[in-house]
Order: C-alpha cells, then structure tokens, then sequence
C-alpha cells in the first residue's frame, strides 16, 4: 500500500513542554490508523499540525509524496484533510444542512439554494450509511447523531483522510458499536482515517495499524494483528501494567457507615433514592453498580452533606450524621472523590497549593487566628506534590493547567493526606487514561489496606468488579441486588442493572 | 508575588507616561501664550452653569446673552463652563480663579457655597452669583423679584382660563420656587378668586421627562393653563401644551418661540441686564460687593412681549395696572409662601 | 518563575497600551472635531498636575475612586457584582454628615472616626440587603444592588429637600447643615482641599489585599467567586460568604461615601458624588482588580477628572471627551487579549524566536 501521509522529524515546542520530538508518522492509504498515547503524550497536538491548527517548528508533512505547508485548516481542507474534534463545531439552533454549507455556501442568483445542498447531503448520507436527517435542528438530535454529522460535513467538503480525535469518549456503547461499522464502511469506500485514542479495547477493536507516542516521542507503529492489549499498554505507559488490581487482604472490621432507608429528590425535585439502605465496614470495599442517572449522584451528595434528605437515617461508627454539613462530614473524616473534579472537586483558577487545602482551611496547622498560613500551606503542599507524584512539580501553577490525571491526583491527594475514616468515591477514573487509572485503583486499594471503609460508585461495571469486595447494584432509587464479585458475572449484574432479576 | 509586580510595573509605567505628558504639554503651552501675548489684553468674564447647562432656553441661556452682550458692547471675552455635577462646582470655580477671570459669575443658588468657599480663597478676584446670597465684599449677589412677575403671570392665568383651573409645575422644591408659587397664587387670587390652582413640583431641574408626566396630569385634571418654572424639566411642559393643545407659560425668557400656539405669556428674568450691569462694573473699574436687587421697577423683570399675541387688551390692560401699583408700591405680593397665607387681595 | 515574571510584564504591558491607544484615538477625535488636540491635552495635564491646587483636586477624586473600586473588587472576588455603589456612597454620605451635625464636643480623631464608622455601616446595610436576596432566594445582585440605588438617591434628595427632616433651616440651598469642626477631616496641604482620606485609602488598599490574599476569610470569598460548587463541597457556606462580599463591598461604598462629606463638602447635598461609584468599577477593570492595582488606575481616573476641567476652560472641549476616553481605555483593555497575543506572537517572536 502506498503511504497517503508521511510527517518526518515533526518538532513542536510550546512554552512549558516539548509536545512533540522529532515525530515520525506514516499512514497508508485506506487504512485505520490509530495513534495511541496517554493524555499529554503529543498525540492531538500532531494531528492539529497536520490539520494546520498549530504550525510545526520544524520538519516536513507530506501528502502522497508532495511536500505541504498548512497555514490553516483551509488549506488541509483543501487537501483533503478533515478533522472530527472532541467538542463539535455545530450550530445548535441551524439545520444539519445549514450547518454543512457553512463557508462554502451555494447560491442560486441572490439565494442559498439550499434544495441542492440538502439533496446533495441525503445522498451522502445514504451512500455512507451515516442516516443522518438533513432537516433535522442541531440541538435535537443525539450527541451520536451529531457525531455523524460532523463526518458527514467532512465528506460533503470532499475529505480523503478523516481524522478523529478521541470520537467514543462522549458515546454510548451502542452508538460507539454503530461508530466502528461507520468507520469499516469509509475505509471500504477508499477513505483513511486517523484514530485518536487512550483506550487499547478499541485499538484492537478497529485498528489495521497502530503508532503509540509517549511523552512526544513516536514508540513504534506497529501492525495491530501482531500485537495485543498488555504490550500496548506497557509502550504506552513504559513500564507493566497490571489490568487486575492487587486486592489487598483485610480484615472486615466494625461497621462504619451505616445507611438506613434514604429517600431524596433530585436537582427537579423529583424523587431519586427511594428507600437507599446499605452499611460498609473498616476494610471493605463495597461498589455501587449501575446505570447513570438512578440515583448514584445523589447518593454521593447526601454522604458529602450537598443534599438534604427527606427520610432515612445515616450514620458513622453509630452516630447519627443525618443532614450534616459538608464542613461537618469532613471534619467527621469522610472523604469525598466528586464524579465531576472540575465542577466540585478543584477550583482551576486557584493554585494547586489552595486547592489542596480546600475543605481544611479552617483547620490546624493552617488556620494561625484570621490568617491562613502560607508558609505552612505551601510547604505541606510541596510535599503532597512530591508524594503523590503531581506533574508538574509546581504548587504555583493554577489546577485547571494540569491534565486529567494530575487533576484527580491532587483530588486524592487533598483527601487521603488526613486521617480519614470513609472514603466515598465517585467514577474516580472518569476521563483518566491507563497509567492514571492504575494509579487511583492502587490509592483506593491503599486506603482499604489501611482498615478504611471504601464506598465506590462507578459506571464503569469493570472497575466495580475490580475493586470491590461487594457489590451492590442501584435501580431507580433502590438497591436492587447484592453480589459477590468472585461469584458473579458482568452479564449477571449487567441485568439488574437494567432492571430485570436475578 | 505575581500580583505585586504587575503592579509595580505598571503604577511606575505610568508615572513615567503622566511625566512624560508633563513634559509634552508643558512645552506646548508656552508657545502658545507666546503667541497670544503682544495682543490687547482683553478681560475674560467666565459663568459657571448649573446643572441644566447651556440650551435650558432659560436661565443659564438668559445669562449667557449678558456676556455675549457684553463681548459686543463692552469688547469682553466670555467664557461659560457647564458644571453637570453639583459635586464640582469648588474645582470648576477655582480653576477659572486660578486662571484670573476678571469676573466669575456662578448661576443659580444651589452653586452659592462654592461661590462662597472660592471668593474667600480669592479676595482680589471678582465674583457674582445670580439667584443667590455671598455676603463677601468681592461677591456681587443679583437677586429678582420672582414674586413680582409670577403674581402678573397669576392675574394673566386667572383672567384667560376657561376651566377655572390652572396649574403650577416647579423644578425643585426651594425658596425660589416657592417665591414664584407664592406670586402666583396670589396673582390668580388677585384676579378671581374663584379660579383653583395644582402645584406640583418635580423634584429636579434637569428632567424634560419629568416635566410632561407632571403637566400631563394637571391638564388631566382640568387645568388649561400650566405656569413652569422647572429650568430644562420645563422643557417637558411647554411639550406637554403642545400634545393636548393647550397653555403653557414660560419662565425666565421668552420663551413663545418654543411653542408659538401654545405660550401664552412668559415671565422674563432679564439676567441678561443683570449679568450685564456687572461686567460693566468691572471694565469701568468699579465693581462692588453686594445684593443687586431686581424687580419691576428696574426692568429686571417683564412680560414677555409677546404676550399681546394671545392675550386680549383689555386683560393686557388690567395687567399692566396691576403693574403700576405694583412699582408703586400699593400692591406687594407675598415673597413667600408663609406671606401668602396671610396675603388678602387689594379691592380694585 | 521567570514565566510569570514575563506574563506580568505583558499584562502591565497591554493595559498601558490600551491607555495610549484611548488617548491617541481621543487625539484623533479632537482633531477631528476641530479642536487643537495638542492645547487640549496640554490642558487636561496641566490642570490636574500643573498647579498645586490641581493636584490636590487630582487625589481628591482619587481618594472616593479607591475606595468604591475596593468596594467593587471584594464583591467581584467572590463572583458578584455590586452595581450599587454609587447608592452606597450616598448612604455613608448621609449617615456621616448626620452624625457630623448632630454630635457636639467631641474629640476631632474620636468624631471622625465614629462618622465614619456610621457611613461604613450604612453601606454595609446597603449591601446586606441585595446580598442577603441573592444568597438566599437567588435574586441576582445586579437587580437588587440597582434598586437599591434607586432608594438612597430618593432617600437622599428627600432629606434634605424644602421640609426633609435633614435640610438646613438656616439657607436656601437644599442640604444639611454644615458638620462640627470636629467631624472635618484634617486638611493636608495649605490652600487646597486635599485631606488625610487619601492616605486611609491606600491604608485601607493594602488592608483589603492582605484580607483577601492572606486571610482564611479571604481565601473562603475568592474560593466561592471561582467556584461556588467547589467550595460548597470543601465545607465553605457558600450563601454566607456571598452576604458577607456584598456586606464588605458595600462597606467601602459607605467609607467612600463619608469621607466625601467629612473631608470635603462638610454637609450633606443630593448627588454630592459626581458618579464615583459608576467610575469605580472601570476603576476596577483597569486595575486588573487587585487592591493594589487600583491605586494606579484610581489616580488615572483622578488626573482624568481634575484636568478635564481646565481642559474645559481653556480647549473649551468638553468634559464628555474625557467620558469618550474613558470608555475606549475600557474598550481597549477588553481588546488587549488580541491585542497582546499579536504581540506576543509577531513581535516576541521576531525577538526571541520560537522558545516563547
């Protein structure tokens, strides 16, 4: 097969990192071609040079063996470049037509002649498979739906190479299912296409080829077939990764929360844990399994004192901590891992040694009267840095600056680094790659080694079997089922999940 | 650390900017009072506005027509600062101080602390206030005899109203504008006693809005001629006549030309020959401190003359009757409205 | 550490750019409308630092200038905006000039500190009130905080009107009485009116910094201001903290408000503040609201307002212009983002090549 796209000794150098190092790249025409790394590791920041976003510092791109120099995406476009980002660039209140003729507008005397556009788009649509309404408002339809749309934009612009940024990150299952025969098909159809991700399921899933960079280095591009999921993941992340979670052995102690009847509503004030009761002891892990939205994110409210309840009764070693503040809870030793670190857990515009203070400010050694002291905060910040392994080693730097992973640790690290008595996590893993993930599992495993309780809430059912050491499965408000891990099965649970019975 | 160099940085950037400017300007200005300089010396005579500005088509207008006079006849240069804020009426004042104006003239009674505070500052300048009281012996005060006018805009109102009602739309609330009230209540009473008068007051000077809305709902309430004394908010009353076609009568100038139709007469405040007299004292070199009174009887205060357009003669005739006895002292309206309480009308 | 050293250095860049380009696009539209930009500009600068007394009127607006931006920088941390300040003002002129007024025989410091205590708390009130509305029914602030306005303007022109219960029976001017000696702020410079105020606001500056900055309370109100989801889950009352910024805002409105009447007009007058509170939040913008960087575009504004009136008296132009300036600076200063990434790029670049 010839080479549709070679990118040679690709240098690109922002302020604070060398994004990318002398990056060699070849993609075969007709090919899926994925680039895998972990966040940070250069792989977006190569495809916006090849898309014409940022511009190289030096070397060379070229385009069936001619040499290109991109000033802007127009002029990828107009060779046959097209790029599917992570956040769409739709307009909500226009059509899918209206949105795809943007800038290339065809005009009828002083008119749009939209008729043509939208005949042209329903037979690309069709040819395609993509089964995209081109009357259809933008703010209506699915995020898997506008997905398509922006592939069905790049086709109707003539693209050649597709060029993917992460695409199943916002996806359900199904639709990530429906993505993959989408892809299959263009690559039948003759088109190549780019495939940004972190996941080794899917590299294997739908990939012909695959590069892996680290740190802004090219590992290797290998053959998918010849290959599998451990060696990827140790390219990826340079050393072995373990996918089983050492379980460390306990002892159950004491009973330390203890959840009886929970009701609470919703955001809408609508019912959403209908009658919650559950207890975990001092060395357990116990998961909370289930689809999003039956009631896992109040649950983790109520026990971070962000909700009030309507009826129940909670309590920790047997006192009675219903509606108690957050400030209270805390100072009680609950630990709070938020589904959202963004929205509840940092404050990206505060720097790290702020954010790792938040929840203690008023506590000793930091409170000195009225004053917070800094020195005391920032030296107790520069060590949980160093512990926990934050990158960069920068306490001044704002928490929004930081990567996925980094953002989570300092999470961690702000709600491990005192004596806690329950740690209560939420999707702790959401969004981090593999070398993240393996990071968080092991604090996790850390705490329940040290004879804490651990209540996890995941959506992902991989992480809950993983980790726990019972798991109970949430529906609608109600805990439907208990299971143990070593007994049990994903399909099992995944019924009860689903609101069927065992 | 981040914050204090940002800082730093900038408050002595702009230091040096504001020094450099300094520089810049400081040359510049000496060029140009070279220039200037071999010319005749003229004096610079400068007013001080109130808060209506110039283009009130009343008092400050009236004012400034004494010093455009006064360029003409008395080869003067005139200079007219428009203080918005009551707030900086002191700078306004002191900066001309400080320029050595020959004559600086604050208008209205509200600027009377400050023309107080800066004619102490300045012993050797001159200053006068219009509608107001300093007693400094550098302070010329030019005072008017409101009540005088308004009482024949009162016998001109009772004697032309149909409706038997006539209303009254005063600026602020102050001695002044009650002065005028005072007058006019006890013109109309003067004239027919039966005749009802509405007295509102818009709590502002500088509001046309204010003025329409307050007239509005007198002629709602069956007045068919409206008196205002109201500076700019005025405006809006004399608007308010034209809307619902009926009478409105002016103040400090005339101001017929506003609304030919719907002026019925207006009370004219000659500031002009007031202000004018002042400066005159000043170039003849004989200017001094000291209340200036003026009334009928000085002609500092007049019907408009175009009052004959919609006022019959015989009521013309009445009025100017009234006038007479007026300047002759048989008939004093009330200055206040404390006097106006006990005032009774003169048999005629 | 070099990195944030270069990043300041270009903030402080942009802001000074915008200022040039404001007072070049004045120039032009001077010229334009017929003017001698030159003897304006000559004027304006002259009159605000050529004479003693200029200068000295330069720091009196100053003064007012930094403590309504205080006002508006506490409120703004934690994530609120307290349109109100021009209201507040006239609350701590009114309750210092009644104070001033109607306690004889007291020692000067104790009269002029208990006066401006007062104006303070009226303030505070002032800003309780819509504070307490948004943190607990949600009622955004800038509704409440410009109703508020509305009431102290009315209350204010009410009281001092012909039969207000404050109006000085002695004049016909609509005002209180004048205050007690004892309630007058010391003046400090022979001939002019600048008084001590000056001094406490750049006192109160570094106050309101280390408060903020430096302070558990402080931490606590900028925690809500950048993210009031977080703080609520890191034990902070976010709906406290929100009354306490516009308690605290509307604190340095009333402070601006009575210094005004102790420190210059001694008595109390309807729109005795010439739009201090309006000015305060450009104030604050230009500041990059910091407490300290406020005292540098305070005393910007306050050359601004000094010297457009001998600009006045001799330009004849009007003081609008310096409203046109004003605004663009502001315009500009919301620009300076393109305008400092051009920079940065084409010219930076060019310089240092491509390791910036």
């Amino acid at each position: 097969m010839p080479s549709i796209i070679r990118m040679e000794n690709i240098v690109k150098r922002f302020p604070s990192v060398l994004a990318n190092d002398h990056v060699n790249l070849e993609v075969e025409e007709g090919e899926i071609h994925c680039l895998l790394g972990e966040n940070g590791a250069g792989k977006s920041t190569l495809m916006n040079i090849l898309y014409g976003l940022y511009s190289h510092d030096s070397g060379k791109i070229l385009i069936r063996d001619r040499e290109v120099r991109f000033r802007g995406p127009a002029d990828a476009i107009a060779n046959g470049i097209g790029m599917v980002h992570q956040d769409f660039m739709l307009i909500p209140v226009f059509t899918v037509v209206e949105n795809l003729i943007l800038g290339a507008e065809p005009v009828k005397g002083f008119s749009l002649d939209l008729e043509k556009a939208r005949e042209e788009i329903a037979n690309l649509s069709e040819k395609y498979k993509l089964d995209v309404e081109p009357t259809a408002y933008i703010e209506n339809i699915s995020v898997g739906m506008q997905q398509r749309v922006e592939i069905l934009k790049l086709l109707y612009r003539g693209a050649e190479i597709m060029i993917f940024d992460e695409p199943t990150s916002i996806l359900t299952p199904q639709e990530v299912d429906e993505l993959y025969k989408i892809m299959n098909f263009l690559r039948e159809n003759g088109k190549t296409i780019i495939f940004i991700t972190h996941k080794l399921k899917e590299v294997m899933e739908i990939s012909d080829r695959v590069t892996v960079l680290r740190d802004g280095r090219v590992i290797d591009t290998i053959d998918t077939s010849s290959t599998n999921p451990h060696e990827l993941a140790r390219m990826m992340v340079g050393r072995e990764v373990l996918f089983r979670v050492e379980k460390p052995s306990v002892r159950i102690g004491k009973r330390v929360l203890k959840i009886e009847n929970l009701h609470a509503r919703n955001q809408r004030g609508l019912p959403a844990l209908n009658g919650v009761s559950l207890d975990v002891a001092e060395g357990e892990v116990v998961g909370i399994a289930g689809i999003d939205g039956n009631g896992q994110t109040e649950l983790v409210e109520v026990l971070s004192g962000l909700r009030k309840i309507d009826r129940g009764k909670i309590s920790l070693y047997d006192r009675d901590i219903t509606n108690f503040t957050p400030k209270e809870l805390i100072d009680m030793g609950i630990a709070h891992i938020p589904e959202d670190r963004r929205l509840r857990g940092l404050i990206l515009d505060f720097h790290l040694y702020e954010n790792l203070i938040l929840g203690f400010q008023d506590n000793k050694p930091f409170r000195r009267g009225v004053i917070l002291d800094l020195k005391r905060v920032k030296e107790w910040s520069s060590e949980l840095v160093e512990d926990f392994d934050i990158r960069p080693r920068d306490i001044d730097v704002n928490a929004g600056s930081l990567s996925g992973g980094n953002q989570q640790k300092v999470v961690i690290a702000r709600e491990f680094s005192r004596n806690i008595k329950l740690l209560v996590a939420s999707q702790p893993s959401r969004g981090l790659d593999v070398g993240a993930t393996e990071f968080v599992h092991n604090q996790i495993m850390r705490v329940k080694a040290e004879g804490k309780a651990v209540l996890l809430v995941s959506l992902e059912l991989s992480e809950v079997m993983n980790l726990s050491d019972r798991i109970l499965v949430i529906y609608e408000g109600k805990i439907q089922a208990e299971f143990d891990p070593k007994k049990t099965t994903e399909s099992e649970i995944g019924l009860v999940m689903a609101g069927g019975h065992v | 650390m981040r914050e204090k160099r940002v800082v730093v940085f900038f408050v002595s950037l702009l230091l040096i900017l504001a020094s450099g400017f300094m520089l810049f300007a400081g040359g510049k200005q000496e060029k140009t009072t070279g220039t200037s300089a071999p010319k005749e010396k003229k004096m610079v005579m400068a007013m001080v506005t109130n808060q209506s500005g110039l283009g009130d088509q009343a008092f400050n207008d009236a004012t400034w027509a004494g010093f455009k006079l006064a360029e003409k006849k008395l080869g003067i240069t005139p200079k007219v600062m428009e203080a918005r804020e009551q707030a900086q009426y002191v700078p306004y004042l002191s900066t001309l101080a400080e320029q050595k104006a020959d004559l600086i003239v604050g208008v209205g009674f509200m600027i009377q602390d400050a023309v107080k505070e800066v004619a102490e500052m300045y012993p050797d300048l001159h200053f006068g206030i219009v509608d107001g009281t300093v007693k400094l012996p550098n302070v010329a005060s030019l005072h008017f005899r409101e009540d005088q006018g308004a009482f024949l805009m009162g016998a001109i109102a009772a004697k032309m109203t149909k409706s038997g009602i006539v209303g009254f739309v005063g600026g602020m609330s102050t001695p002044i504008t009650n002065r005028f009230e005072a007058g006019y209540r006890a013109g109309v009473m003067t004239a027919n006693p039966k005749v009802k008068v509405l007295v509102s007051y818009a709590g502002t000077f500088a509001d046309p809005a204010k003025g329409e809305e307050m007239a509005m709902a007198e002629y709602n309430q069956g007045a068919d001629i409206v008196f205002q004394v109201a500076g700019q908010t005025g405006m809006g009353v004399i608007n308010a006549a034209k809307k619902v076609n009926k009478w409105a009568i002016g103040v400090d100038r005339d101001q017929n030309y506003l609304a030919p139709d719907n002026v019925l007469s207006s009370m004219v405040k000659r500031l002009d020959i007031a202000v004018f007299n002042a400066i005159k004292m000043v170039v003849d070199g004989k200017f001094k401190g000291g209340i200036y009174s003026y009334g009928l009887k000085e002609g500092g205060i007049e019907i408009a003359p175009t009052t004959s357009k919609h006022v019959p003669k015989e009521v013309l005739d009445y009025v100017n009757m009234l006038k007479d006895k007026i300047i002759a002292g048989e008939i004093t309206p009330p200055a206040t409205l404390k006097e106006l309480e006990s005032y009774k009308p003169p048999k005629i | 550490m070099s990195r944030n050293i270069n990043e300041s250095v270009l903030t402080a860049f942009k802001v000074l750019v915008a200022i040039f380009l404001a007072f070049l696009f004045g120039y032009i539209v001077l010229y334009i409308m017929g003017y001698d930009p030159v003897v304006a500009y000559g004027s304006l600068i002259k009159g605000a630092f050529g004479s003693k007394r200029g200068f000295a009127e330069t720091l009196i607006s100053t003064t007012p200038l930094i403590f309504g931006s205080l006002g508006f920088i506490l409120a703004f941390q934690c994530g609120l905006f307290n349109m109100g300040l021009e209201g507040q003002i006239a609350i701590g002129g009114i309750v210092a000039a009644y104070l001033g007024y109607t306690i004889p025989g007291l020692p000067p410091f104790i009269h002029i500190t208990i006066c401006i205590i007062g104006a303070a708390a009226g303030g505070a009130l002032w800003g309780l009130g819509p504070g307490f509305l948004k943190a607990r029914f949600g009622i955004h602030e800038v509704i409440g905080t410009i109703m508020m306005n509305y009431i102290a303007f009315d209350v204010s022109s009410y009281l001092v009107s012909t039969h207000g219960p404050m109006k000085d029976r002695l004049t016909d001017m609509p005002a209180s009485p004048f205050i007690h000696d004892s309630a007058k702020i010391i003046r400090i410079w022979k001939g002019t009116r600048l008084h001590w105020g000056i001094f406490l606001a750049i006192f109160f500056s570094f106050v309101v910094w280390f408060l903020l900055f430096r302070t558990r309370i402080g931490y606590k109100l900028r925690a809500v201001g950048k993210n009031q989801f977080a703080a609520e889950a890191g034990g902070i009352n976010v709906p406290r903290y929100m009354i306490l910024a516009m308690v605290l805002s509307g604190l340095f409105g009333g402070i601006a408000g009575g210094v005004e009447i102790l420190g210059i007009h001694y008595r109390l007058f309807a729109a005795f503040s010439p739009g201090y509170g309006w000015d305060a939040i450009a104030v604050s913008l230009l500041g990059l609201l910091s407490p300290i960087g406020i005292i540098g575009s305070a005393f910007l504004f306050g050359f601004l307002r000094s010297g457009s009136i001998l600009m006045q008296a001799i330009a004849g132009v009007s003081k609008d212009m310096i409203s046109v300036i004003t605004g663009v600076i502001i315009f500009f200063m919301g620009m300076s983002d393109p305008v400092g990434n051009f920079i940065k790029d084409k010219l930076l670049r060019k310089l240092y090549g491509n390791s910036v």
